[in-house]
């Protein structure tokens, strides 16, 4: 081929040639900070893990593929860190990828996962991750393995949370719909009750007396509204199993999602029809007013600082943002992060 | 017999003889053509998409233009991009009927095998006036060509390649002076599991794609006749099946997703020649349906659309040598998707004018076009269109054409449960382009020049995006979000040497095209003045030809710039270099003729993306054996 034609070629070439546009450089010590996972783009793109200094107040973003040069992969739901470990759910991608939380290098994958949604560490040998496609994995952490499948029996195992010897689940309907929480004994592995608590149960919290607290979507139903049903909190005496209390929110519309809780966890909070709730866990009502009137795609509460971060995904398709606000609700800073911003973990 | 004779044919009116003649009344007259002046044009004729065994509409408009098409694989989804616009924004024609499905208001350009079409033209820019909504980018036109002379042609071929790819197809025409009628039908397979290097993954290990498998198959029919006082009636009829496994990215798992579309079109066509007018009618009934099924998400979905297009045009001279065009349409459309809760359906009605006057003096010519859609539930913009064009300086001529274009929101946007809007407004755009062309076609010269420009500049308003509510993160409904303004210039060079039996030519294309976004949202300010995601700034193609005889070889190169996959433009794919060989040789035998065909497609073995981590083949190969009757 004529060089005249060859050299428009490699000139444009030359000019638009790029990368992942990431500036940031790894600095060896994601030791303690705050975790943000990003779903990253639907359908095609990969979901990135973001850093939060709270000292310096830098951001490092897609810190994983910065240390391991490769992407992640699509829909990243949650990070969990347990024995100096970071476990990076990686929902459409159906594996749990694990690091070293000092510096993120890559230390194994856990995969033939279903629709793999929270890791949860059990002990320093065992982990649990909830699967949409089969239930409970249990896994050995020592080679990142799994070895055994618990069926909740019921659809969307989502949040955990462990008391004592016991892991909770919430069934959250996944594709369908559900109302069972189930309770794991992780010295066996099985399930050794099923408690019935409101519509599609997602969010779980632990409170200052020990008492389990699960928010419930209700049902949503896009095609036939009618058969919609309003969100519940409920609160569970984890030792007898039984439900102590139930809190129906007011409307067939309201769909309640992400509990939470301050350092004392004396107070939950959620977020409802574009606001964040303050609920005291020795109400016996609802809040009818917000203590943030803005939207969030989800929200979490670090422990250290005590301040509540909301993202917010814009238009699903550019860099997200996280913002912070103190827990009467004013608005400390906010800082930017990946596409899609939608867990924490606050190491 | 040259793939790159559409190079050749980029900047010139498809009929250029007849710039500077009286206007006259043509059996394959469509109004693009008639009353597109001042419009780009590109023409595949079937000559060219037989010599370039290529698969489907979308691969036939990568290699014959500068336009951008988005493509989720071989085989797999491919949506087009012209000028900076979305995929709804380019319709697609079959006989000037717009076959868009109204549930989405665009195309898979990939479910149109090339080896049912006659001829397809792409036109640039916008020409809503002509043809109505969605018409903003461009518009792709399949057309017939009915040719009433005593002729049998029939052709059958055969055609293989990597990856498990096969095809066999077939065509045949018999026509007499009252009579023309064509069939045509394919049946194609391909396994579709190339290996390509998983950049997604550690070590970038070689994978084979899974589930990426095909097969797809369709018939086309036509039958015209020409009864005594010029009338004619012309019945086409169209099938295709296609069944697709659906892949996965290579960030993502097999979720075991398969989509299979069926697609009937019928039209038939009536037309009474006057001394100086025509009288056409036509009527179409559409039907697509679309079955999806994702088995992780227990996903099974059923898509019905059915859509009666009804046309009457009248067209006449007046003033002596200008020509009138009047007509109406009517389209019935009707959609039964689960999501819409019960069947939809919309009806539209449209009013359509064109004039246009020839300055024979000064080799000029102009056309005024005006249409009114009248669209349930939508106040629809009245759509004016100026063109003109016409000699300035030997064999150099201009072209300039200033219309007002729109969007009418599809079914989806406004029926969809949840989200579905019925407040939405139309997009509406206005659009300016304006270049020069090379006008001389002597094909009896020894080097022939060819040179193309084209500046455009489009401003589209109210821009439908779907957003995730306001308070509410779950349900997205459409909204008008944003106003793009999408500008840059097209440009096309070449020259051909033509000595007795041999014949070369060099020829290169080049698109510049800046498309951003210059209003939105209080929340989406960060896009603002960025790049539309997936639109290319540079687009180029270069290509060189060699001809002796019935040997035919060809190479040709393209550069795809980078395009943004974000819509802050944080997050980019690299610009590509592909390069592609095709070598063709025929043995003609009197009436009979056997032609050989071998393809090297990407033949550097380029690793690249036209769509995020959607891995796409490296070199592959395709050969052709195809055996011809012609008794003319």
């Amino acid at each position: 081929m004529n060089k005249k034609l060859i050299l428009p070629f490699l000139l444009i070439a030359a000019l638009s040639g790029c990368k992942p546009d990431d500036d940031n450089t790894p600095e060896g010590a994601y030791e303690t900070g705050v975790f943000i996972t990003n779903e990253g783009p639907f359908g095609t793109g990969t979901g990135t893990v973001s850093f939060y200094n709270r000292t310096s107040g830098e951001v490092s973003n897609n810190i994983f593929e910065v240390v391991n040069n490769r992407p992640l992969g699509n829909i990243v739901n949650s990070i969990e860190v347990h024995n100096e470990k970071a476990y990076i759910v990686v929902n459409n991608a159906a594996k749990v990828e694990v690091v070293n939380v000092a510096d993120f290098v890559s230390t194994g994958v856990i995969e033939n996962l279903g629709t793999p949604r929270y890791f949860l560490g059990v002990d320093e040998h065992k982990g649990y991750i909830t699967d949409w496609a089969s239930g409970v994995k249990v896994v050995d952490l020592h080679s990142n393995t799994v070895s055994a499948t618990i069926a909740t029996g019921g659809q969307g195992p989502e949040q955990m949370k462990q008391i004592g010897s016991e892991v909770f689940v919430a069934n959250s309907g996944g594709y369908d719909k559900d109302s069972t929480l189930v309770v794991i004994n992780t010295a066996s592995d099985a399930v050794s009750a099923t408690l019935t608590v409101g519509h599609n149960p997602k969010a779980l919290a632990v409170d200052a007396d020990g008492k389990l607290w699960v928010l419930c979507n209700g049902i949503l139903d896009w095609v036939t509204p009618a058969n919609d049903t309003p969100g519940k909190l409920v609160r569970i005496n984890p030792t007898t199993k039984t439900v102590e209390l139930t809190l129906t929110f007011a409307s067939a519309s309201d769909h309640p999602a992400g509990l939470v809780t301050n350092e004392a966890k004396t107070k939950l909070y959620y977020t409802l029809n574009g606001g964040v709730y303050e609920f005291s866990i020795t109400a016996s009502a609802l809040p009818s007013s917000a203590l943030i009137n803005r939207s969030f795609y989800n929200i979490g509460i670090d422990p250290v600082s005590d301040y509540i971060y909301g993202t917010d995904a814009l238009d699903f398709v550019q860099n997200g943002y996280t913002l912070r606000y103190t827990l009467s609700g004013t608005l400390v800073d906010s800082f930017q992060v990946g596409v899609i911003p939608g867990n924490f973990y606050f190491n | 017999m040259c793939i790159f004779c559409t190079c050749f044919a980029f900047a010139q009116k498809i009929k250029t003889d007849s710039v500077y003649s009286l206007p006259e009344v043509k059996v394959d007259e469509t109004r693009l053509n008639d009353f597109g002046t001042g419009l780009s044009i590109v023409k595949i004729d079937r000559k060219k998409i037989e010599a370039s065994h290529l698969l489907n509409l979308a691969e036939l408009i990568s290699e014959n233009s500068a336009v951008f098409l988005k493509t989720y694989g071989q085989g797999s989804l491919a949506t087009i991009s012209i000028r900076g616009t979305g995929p709804a924004h380019t319709g697609l024609f079959w006989n000037g009927i717009n076959i868009s499905p109204p549930n989405l208001g665009l195309s898979d350009f990939a479910l149109i095998p090339a080896a049912l079409i006659n001829s397809a033209e792409i036109q640039s820019g916008s020409s809503a006036a002509l043809y109505g909504s969605g018409v903003i980018g461009g518009a792709v036109h399949l057309n017939s060509q009915p040719d009433f002379k005593k002729a049998i042609n029939i052709s059958v071929s055969g055609l293989t390649g990597s990856f498990g790819l096969y095809e066999g197809s077939g065509s045949g025409v018999f026509s007499n002076n009252k009579w023309y009628s064509r069939v045509a039908g394919y049946y194609r397979a391909c396994e579709n599991n190339f290996s390509y290097s998983n950049t997604a993954k550690f070590g970038s290990p070689r994978e084979k794609l899974v589930s990426a498998d095909y097969f797809s198959y369709g018939a086309t029919a036509e039958l015209h006749r020409l009864f005594k006082r010029n009338y004619s009636v012309a019945l086409h009829a169209w099938h295709t099946y296609t069944h697709r496994n659906l892949p996965p990215s290579m960030t993502s798992v097999d979720n075991n997703e398969q989509q299979s579309d069926n697609a009937f079109r019928f039209l038939l066509e009536a037309k009474k020649l006057f001394e100086k007018s025509t009288l056409k009618a036509k009527v179409a009934w559409l039907n697509e349906y679309l079955r999806y099924e994702n088995e992780t998400a227990s996903v099974n979905e059923k898509v019905n659309t059915q859509g009666i297009i009804s046309e009457a045009e009248f067209a006449t001279q007046v003033l002596k040598k200008a020509k009138l065009n009047v007509g109406i349409n009517y389209t019935y459309y009707y959609a039964d998707i689960v999501q819409y809760s019960t069947a939809k359906t919309r009806n539209q009605a449209a009013a359509l004018f064109s004039f246009l006057y020839p300055f024979t003096k000064i080799n000029w010519k102009a056309t005024v076009s005006l249409r009114q859609e009248l669209v349930e539930g939508y106040a629809v913009p009245f759509t004016p269109s100026l063109g003109m064009e016409g000699r300035v300086w030997k064999f150099i001529s201009a072209k300039a054409n200033l219309s007002r274009s729109y969007r009418v929101p599809t079914m989806n946007d406004r029926f969809w449960v949840p989200g579905g809007n019925p407040d939405l407004k139309p997009e509406s755009g206005w659009n300016a382009e304006a270049g020069f062309f090379t006008s001389s076609n002597d094909s009896s010269r020894l080097v022939t020049p060819n040179f193309s420009a084209t500046a455009f500049s489009s401003l589209i308003d109210n821009w439908i995006l779907w957003q995730p509510l306001p308070n509410n993160n779950i349900i997205w409904t459409p909204v008008n979000l944003q106003k793009v303004w999408a500008r840059g210039f097209e440009s096309n060079a070449g020259l051909r040497f033509k000595q007795g039996t041999i014949e070369t030519g060099i020829n290169a294309f080049y698109s510049y095209t800046r498309s951003t976004i210059v209003e939105t949202s209080d929340a989406l300010q960060a896009t603002i003045g960025k790049q539309l995601m997936y639109v290319p700034q540079h687009n180029l193609s270069a290509s060189i030809h060699f001809k002796w005889k019935t040997v035919f070889f060809s190479y040709s190169q393209t550069y795809t710039g980078k395009r943004f996959t974000t819509s802050d433009n944080s997050a980019s794919l690299s610009g590509f270099t592909v390069g592609n060989l095709l070598l063709n040789y025929d043995l003609n035998l009197n009436k009979y003729a056997i032609g050989f065909g071998f393809r090297i497609n990407n033949i550097w073995n380029t690793t690249y993306q036209t769509l995020a981590y959607r891995p796409m083949p490296g070199r592959n190969f395709t050969a052709s054996l195809n055996f011809k009757f012609n008794n003319n």
